[in-house]
């Protein structure tokens, strides 16, 4: 896995920092900064949002002099399955029970594997694991969830 | 104070939190035995669960996970030179070599004899500091409180592996992440963009599991896999000679006092303590042109101190509410989640609890030895399975986990944010320690902050007139001071 290096990393962060701040310093916009003696709700955000803004400019101003070569930010499938596989997860569990949303969970968590074994075994363990899962979440630790249920949001 | 650790012994001597310890510390053992897992993922998927547990309970399960985990992986480094932890990486010098000239059994037996002795004195120093420290801060007002919350943030630059700018923005990230929910002093809801789950704000759950254990998830597949070593199970049954136990104690006793210290220290903790014992060990030790083919000593010193580490650690959190390291920031977390906030008044208003805690810690210790000998076998074939079915064990306790704080898929689409933002920190080379040490406690500072220049009617002097302040004020200068001359400036891998 390469690490992007110091540069591209400098540009990155810079620009999320710059962006970040950029919303809490307009979301803040609307509340009472007030004074030292007396700190009002916008006082940390918006003092807290400059100073990000100022280490935003910094390392994008440190990424232009300095180093060279672009950055590399490795492989995005495991990435995009996995946060997918939270995503589905965390839309199902709510509207159709703990399993079919296990099951969701565990099939785009397999995608986000390099290479993958025999389906077979898969569904086994897949098997095994929801049915632990149901167990012990929901059997010993009293979970608040239906296993199995049809709410259509 | 021997009959308030006699408090705390009565406290946590129930069958129902021995029960607890038993399976924090079976836990931890397996975590660390498993690459690619450590205590602090397994720490923030366990949290939600514990919630049912209480405070006591809860934390002396994931303080069990946490020295269960310096253990485990010791136990790996030893056996098939795969350290499960970067506070093993040390141990696996000398202790594989012992173990491919067929010493595996006094290895493992010298890593667990001066891992537990090493535990059982660093329980007495923080006994002992726990006191002291509580004492000096029953003299705490807001200033006091404002500077040493300060301290706390500013010592996560030291524990950053980050170049300085970028911990920079990630403490102030983390800064700004704590005040989304609603303002102590007007109840006003802020940075919530109208999303009614976020008005009180972000769940410590949702961020620690995003920011570090899906994060990790997504390091592992994204690296290029690696194949796990054979090893024999045969002949290592621990077991020492009194010699070599005699020769033991001192390096033993220098890897408690070096752990010990570094412990406690904000940037500190068990993989550098393990480290410095190491070299330290080999300039001093007698025996050291063995070091590096198979030498005791190379075991027990690293060992002693990673375990001394993980116990110290817990001094800065109970007695002032400081998080020395990740981990600890996490069991802070853990506590206020629970309703108790560690600090200086902690031991005065909750003897139990406190001295109930450091009980258990030595507690945890006994269980560790007592439990892992005997298991060693069985670590080792666990340290076999593959990732693709480890990876759903966690990908499953994380959801759940997740879900359960609210009954709301709100905190699992939350993970997944913050595994994005993680992924992308990583690549960005911010250190996600910043960003949580800054969120947990910025909610605090804040307040501190305001109280602070309310009474004083905005005048700052308030922070450098009073005695304490100054000495913090100072101390924080100190400590900024030793960064910079020790920042490296490289970025290095994370061993988390």
């Amino acid at each position: 896995m390469a690490l992007p290096d110091a540069r591209g990393a400098s540009l990155a962060a810079g620009l999320f920092f710059l962006g970040t701040s950029a919303i809490a310093l307009v979301a803040s916009s609307s509340y009472r900064v007030g004074t030292t003696a007396s700190m009002g709700p916008g006082f940390m955000p918006t003092l807290v949002g400059a100073g990000l803004a100022c280490v935003g400019v910094a390392l994008v101003a440190r990424s232009l002099i300095g180093f060279r070569v672009a950055a590399q930010w490795g492989p995005w499938r495991p990435l995009v399955c996995i946060c997918a596989a939270l995503l589905a997860a965390a839309w199902l569990l709510p509207q159709t029970g703990l399993i079919p949303a296990l099951v969701v969970l565990m099939a785009l968590s397999e995608l986000a594997l390099p290479e993958r074994g025999p389906w077979g075994r898969w569904l086994v363990f897949a098997a095994a694991c929801i049915a632990t899962a149901c167990t012990v979440f929901v059997g010993v630790l009293g979970l608040n969830v239906p296993l199995f249920a049809w709410r259509p949001a | 104070m021997i009959d308030q650790l006699l408090l705390g012994f009565g406290a946590a001597l129930t069958w129902a939190n021995l029960l607890v310890c038993l399976v924090g510390v079976f836990l931890g053992t397996l975590v660390g035995v498993l690459p690619g897992v450590g205590p602090l993922v397994t720490i923030s998927v366990l949290l939600p669960f514990t919630f049912g547990l209480g405070p006591m309970a809860g934390i002396i399960m994931l303080a069990g996970i946490y020295y269960g985990a310096q253990y485990g992986g010791s136990t790996t480094a030893i056996l098939v030179n795969m350290p499960g932890e970067a506070s093993s990486v040390v141990t696996a010098i000398d202790g594989y070599k012992l173990a491919q000239k067929g010493k595996a059994g006094q290895a493992l037996a010298m890593a667990a004899v001066s891992s537990f002795a090493a535990g059982t004195l660093a329980t007495l120093l923080v006994a002992l500091f726990g006191i002291a420290l509580s004492q000096l801060a029953l003299s705490f007002g807001p200033p006091e409180y404002t500077l040493l919350l300060a301290l706390g943030i500013l010592g996560s630059l030291g524990l950053s592996r980050a170049p300085l700018l970028q911990s920079v923005g990630g403490v102030l990230f983390g800064l700004l992440l704590a005040c989304v929910g609603a303002d102590v002093a007007t109840g006003a809801p802020r940075l919530a963009f109208g999303i009614p789950e976020l008005a009180d704000g972000l769940g410590l759950v949702a961020v620690a599991l995003g920011l570090y254990g899906v994060t990790e998830v997504v390091r592992v597949l994204s690296a290029p896999a690696g194949g796990a070593a054979a090893a024999t199970t045969e002949g290592i049954r621990p077991r020492l000679s009194a010699e070599e136990l005699r020769a033991g104690i001192a390096p033993t006793l220098r890897g408690t006092a070096i752990g010990s210290l570094l412990g406690v220290l904000p940037g500190g903790g068990a993989a550098i303590a393990s480290f410095v014992a190491y070299m330290v060990e080999r300039k001093v030790n007698r025996q050291r042109s063995h070091f590096g083919q198979g030498e005791l000593a190379g075991v027990a010193a690293p060992e002693a101190a990673n375990n001394a580490a993980a116990q110290t650690s817990f001094v800065p959190l109970l007695a002032l509410g400081i998080p020395a390291n990740a981990v600890m920031a996490l069991m802070l977390g853990a506590l206020m989640i629970h309703g108790v906030s560690p600090g200086p008044q902690f031991a005065d208003k909750q003897p139990a609890l406190f001295w109930g805690l450091i009980a258990s810690m030595w507690i945890g210790n006994l269980i560790l030895l007592v439990l892992n000998l005997p298991l060693v076998g069985l670590w080792v074939r666990l340290s076999r399975i593959p990732y693709r079915y480890l990876l759903h064990i966690v990908m499953i306790c994380t959801c759940v986990g997740a879900y359960s704080v609210n009954a709301s898929g709100f905190e699992v689409a939350l993970v997944a944010l913050f595994a994005l933002l993680g992924w992308f920190f990583l690549r960005a080379q911010v250190d996600p320690i910043t960003v949580i040490l800054a969120f947990v406690l910025g909610g605090a500072l804040e307040e501190n902050l305001r109280a602070s220049l309310a009474a004083s009617r905005g005048d700052f002097s308030v922070f450098y007139m009073r005695p304490v302040s100054l000495a913090l004020l100072l101390a924080g200068a100190a400590l900024i001071a030793f960064f910079a001359a020790s920042r490296s400036g490289g970025w290095r891998e994370s061993d988390a």
